[in-house]
């Protein structure tokens, strides 16, 4: 009996920490649903941060590593200059290989409490964010670039993630570009 | 009353883009954040800025921009990426305020570049002779480009200038010369455009040009001054490539100004330097100096200071006859990244007797983030990633091609410098 109510307990989500259960944001093809039903990684870039842009290709090899297990990826763009065209064409550019949308209004990065790219998402099923934090120690918190990385925090936190294993967190602050944050004069609506 | 409460509600009002940010920024960052420029993203208008704005405070506040390494009140450069405290304070006071844009009217215009040739068109430009792919990913890469000059008969020149191909990828280059054929031979025997090193070109160069970062503005040497190229001699490209995250070609190529005849007074570089290091593993402040005092009189135009990963902190100065100290230099915060050539806005006069010192740290600990060994390992003299040197080059006119006979006497008694950096010298 105990059992089975620490199951329950387990299993019981509070919803406050949940991704809200619809969040559209914009793709070159049109309105896209972000992933918060769904066992979902999250990976948030901005076309402008050299940072982002220099782990173009571990985000591709991860993202497949994702896609693999069934775990929909999507690129997020919190840059409401940047259209979701422009978005499109990076992606490809870069070879990233996975979908990319363009969240103007800056509402997964606030739920999922992302300020500074590159940094990655992983949610469950429940929208319940499971990890948020970088993609590993190439660069310092800092800024300082290591010859190579040596914790991979994003690759560790995936692996448990598919095998249903606890989920370690990051072993260190990110390092890269704050969001652009649209000043005052911006946020007309 | 009223002026005073004016005078408060002016004092209480954030700076603004039109006000003064834009001036700040226009002048000071917007020469590499510009559309085809080196810098990741504009910043020319308020759309640019404004939403950078928290960014572009916090990387100002911490002095990671604009890059520059060089300690204040140690020496006077032209180029010189530093901003003034009260500029850092209308920046920072801006973006706490949200970025106000002010009086769209009233906002300066983005300045205008002019992209061709700084310094006119050259007398002679010499071209990577096939592009360069870098790869999406991985180390940053050192290329050596083997570029012949063409030239019948030895030249002095008055100034060079670096065009980058490609300023996605492109970090900084260097520029020497081989007339041995020595580079000629090793790039053939490399598959693919020029060859890959690390911290020197993989050859004796027989003389150097200069270099290039971004932020650099090609300038003439003093006048009646040249850098000698001799006949047939082959222009060594060293680039500093940076993966951009996507596969990148590059071709840059270089401008040669000649003089209008032979230049009577050369500039030379003199390699302060010591192949004396042999850090232990796990050595966290591991010091190296070298000592040289020059018997002739001579003028300093510029320095260069190398280290490589492990090396902290450069201190370089000449201490007179008089005891008189002139500070030439002082990096507190090594970046190999960052191998700027420093030029002197006045060209420093050094008196016969002057003794140069240079002195530098390295941290060879587990600490040190940019340490390529891990467990750190002993690491001696040498120019591969692992390996550290000790040098500065000193770009200096002596007043005679006997003087300088005289300097490359003294050094190669006083200077435990390895033979090939002495050719640098010239004048054998």
């Amino acid at each position: 009996m105990l059992a089975i109510a620490l199951v329950l307990f387990a299993v019981a989500v509070d919803p406050a920490a949940c991704l809200p259960p619809r969040i559209e944001l914009a793709g070159a093809g049109g309105v896209v649903e972000a992933p918060t039903r769904k066992r979902a990684l999250l990976i948030f870039l901005d076309s402008q941060c050299p940072v982002s842009n220099g782990y173009s290709p571990e985000f591709a090899r991860i993202a497949k590593t994702a896609a693999k297990a069934g775990i929909a990826v999507l690129g997020v763009h919190s840059d409401p200059s940047l259209s979701p065209a422009k978005a499109e064409e990076h992606a490809r550019e870069h070879g990233l290989g996975f979908a990319v949308a363009v969240d103007a209004r800056q509402v997964l990065a606030r739920a999922t409490g992302v300020r500074l790219v590159p940094q990655a998402v992983l949610s469950d099923a429940n929208g319940r964010v499971v990890y948020r934090g970088r993609i590993d120690d190439l660069r310092t918190p800092e800024g300082i670039r290591r010859p190579a990385a040596t914790r991979h925090d994003l690759r560790d936190a995936l692996a448990a993630f598919i095998d249903g294993k606890p989920v370690p967190p990051p072993s260190g602050e990110p390092f890269g570009c704050p969001l652009p944050q649209p000043p005052e004069s911006f946020r007309k609506e | 009353m009223i002026v005073l409460l004016a005078g408060l509600a002016m004092a209480a009002a954030p700076p603004t883009w039109s006000g003064s940010v834009a001036a700040i920024v226009h002048k000071n960052c917007a020469g590499c954040h510009r559309p085809g420029e080196v810098g990741p993203f504009p910043l020319l208008t308020y759309e640019d800025a404004g939403k950078r704005a928290g960014f572009i405070a916090e990387t100002c506040r911490s002095r990671r921009m604009p890059p520059w390494k060089a300690e204040p009140g140690h020496g006077s450069f032209f180029d010189e990426r530093r901003l003034s405290e009260s500029e850092i304070n209308a920046i920072t006071a801006w973006a706490a305020a949200g970025a106000p844009r002010g009086d769209a009217q009233a906002e300066p215009k983005p300045p205008e570049f002019h992209d061709g040739w700084q310094l006119g068109k050259p007398d002679l430009v010499l071209r990577m002779v096939e592009p360069f792919t870098i790869p999406a990913e991985g180390r940053d890469i050192f290329q050596v480009f083997v570029i012949p000059s063409g030239l019948k008969e030895r030249r002095t020149v008055a100034a060079m200038e670096f065009r980058p191909g490609n300023r996605r990828v492109v970090h900084h280059a260097l520029v020497f010369l081989d007339g041995t054929g020595q580079a000629r031979r090793k790039d053939e025997a490399h598959p693919g455009p020029g060859y890959s090193t690390f911290g020197g070109v993989g050859i004796m160069p027989t003389g150097g040009l200069g270099g290039w970062a971004p932020g650099n503005f090609p300038r003439r040497l003093p006048d009646g001054t040249g850098r000698e190229i001799q006949a047939g001699a082959d222009i060594i490209l060293q680039v500093h490539y940076h993966p951009s995250g996507k596969r990148e070609t590059d071709t840059s190529e270089i401008g040669l100004h000649f003089t209008p005849k032979p230049a009577e007074k050369l500039v030379s570089n003199l390699p302060l330097a010591s192949r004396d290091i042999d850090i232990p593993a796990g050595e966290p402040a591991y010091k190296r100096s070298v000592r040289f005092t020059t018997p002739e009189p001579l003028t300093i135009i510029g320095v260069t200071p190398h280290m490589h990963l492990v090396g902290k902190e450069m201190k370089v100065r000449v201490v007179k006859p008089d005891g008189a100290e002139i500070p030439l230099i002082w990096i507190r915060d090594w970046d190999f990244n960052w191998q700027d050539t420093y030029l002197f806005r006045q060209p420093v006069q050094v008196p016969a007797g002057s003794r140069f010192e240079v002195d530098a740290l390295y941290d060879n600990s587990a600490a040190n983030p940019r340490n390529p060994r891990s467990p750190p390992g002993r690491v001696k003299w040498g120019e591969q990633t692992e390996n550290e040197m000790c040098l500065c080059f000193v770009a200096m006119i002596p007043h005679s091609r006997e003087s300088l006979g005289k300097i490359r006497q003294a050094a190669m008694r006083q200077l435990m410098t390895p033979g090939m950096l002495l050719r640098f010298l010239g004048g054998n």
